[in-house]
């Protein structure tokens, strides 16, 4: 290959640096680390992260969404509910985090229904 | 040509790294019904459990106190504390003003309730002993001695600013020990063993894994 074709693939590289470069700005950096946190189940520096993220840019449905997982570990569900929301209002079309949504949703429920059977037998007595 | 395919690897792996999409699929621990958040209890101050009819010989309360201190501090971020109340009578339980007066304003969540231990010897007939043949054997002792323990307990968390009770429930556990020598103190930290696991999981709720997306961009 002759050097004028190196030259055009190594601009052409750079070019795409450049072009994929404002995604690595800090918000994402923070959600990318928030991310390998939760993973090595830290998730207290998970929330921190994403909490930053969110700081950064307010409009960020990944942090809202990430936070949303983060809560619900934490058994925060309405703080969980909250931030689902918040992404989808976000990005409506958004699969993954309606599935969350959705899934949260069903776990709070299955709870609520274990509760009115944890009562039942109490205020038979 | 190698340093081509070189350079295409670090463009590909810039561009993975810098703008990677796809979702991580994860398994979260998520607790079930909860009664109280842990994350929310600041500070637990065991205030000890009334007994109607507090053994003699064995300082039940105590006993109780200083096992859920030990099992409460590593499970919860805000601190945990002894601050044992001198019992008015039983009604004290449900006495919000009560409550509301000790705690003084204070942040914090009350973990009492009632105690009754009960210890007996028992004797059971376990066969007639009659001897169906002559032998060189002494014939068995038809009677056999047990040691009974039996400990129930209601446990009522009482918020400290307002005196309401935020948790209540009852917990009943029984323990025949062969050993008649078998003391108080090593029943009630067996029969405590049992009554903690129901205790934890009905105060914080039990985990299960369910499948989460965390988001990249």
């Amino acid at each position: 290959m002759s050097n004028k074709s190196t030259g055009a693939l190594v601009a052409a590289a750079l070019a795409a640096l450049l072009v994929a470069a404002p995604s690595c700005s800090r918000a994402p950096d923070q959600i990318r680390f928030g991310v390998w946190a939760s993973q090595n189940n830290l998730w207290d520096e998970a929330i921190f992260r994403w909490r930053k993220a969110l700081q950064a840019d307010p409009g960020s449905a990944a942090a809202h969404n990430n936070l949303g997982v983060a809560y619900e570990k934490k058994g925060l569900f309405e703080d969980a509910l909250r931030e689902y929301e918040a992404a989808l209002k976000i990005e409506s079309g958004n699969t993954f985090v309606k599935s969350n949504y959705q899934n949260c949703k069903e776990n709070i429920q299955a709870a609520d229904k274990d509760d009115e059977k944890k009562k039942a037998p109490h205020e038979k007595k | 040509m190698r340093r081509n395919s070189a350079l295409l690897a670090v463009i590909a792996l810039g561009l993975a790294f810098c703008s990677g999409r796809a979702p991580v699929k994860v398994s979260v621990e998520i607790p079930g019904s909860a009664a109280i958040p842990r994350d929310t209890i600041q500070t637990l101050l065991l205030a000890g459990f009334y007994q109607e009819k507090p053994a003699q010989d064995f300082d039940v309360d105590a006993a109780l106190v200083r096992y859920l201190l030990d099992e409460f501090k590593p499970k919860i971020k805000g601190t945990v504390e002894a601050a044992p109340v001198s019992w008015p009578g039983p009604q004290a339980l449900s006495d919000k003003e009560f409550w509301k007066k000790i705690g003084a304003g204070r942040k914090a969540t009350f973990l009492t309730g009632k105690a009754e231990f009960v210890q007996e010897t028992r004797k059971a007939l376990l066969d007639s002993g009659a001897r169906d043949f002559d032998g060189p054997f002494k014939p068995r002792d038809p009677w056999t001695v047990r040691k009974f323990f039996s400990l129930q307990i209601e446990v009522v968390l009482i918020d400290a600013r307002t005196g309401e009770p935020v948790f209540r429930r009852n917990f009943q556990e029984t323990l025949n020990a062969e050993n008649i020598k078998q003391t108080a103190e090593f029943a009630v930290f067996d029969l405590m063993g049992r009554i903690k696991i129901k205790l934890l999981r009905s105060l914080f709720g039990s985990e299960r894994p369910l499948d989460r997306y965390l988001l990249i961009k």
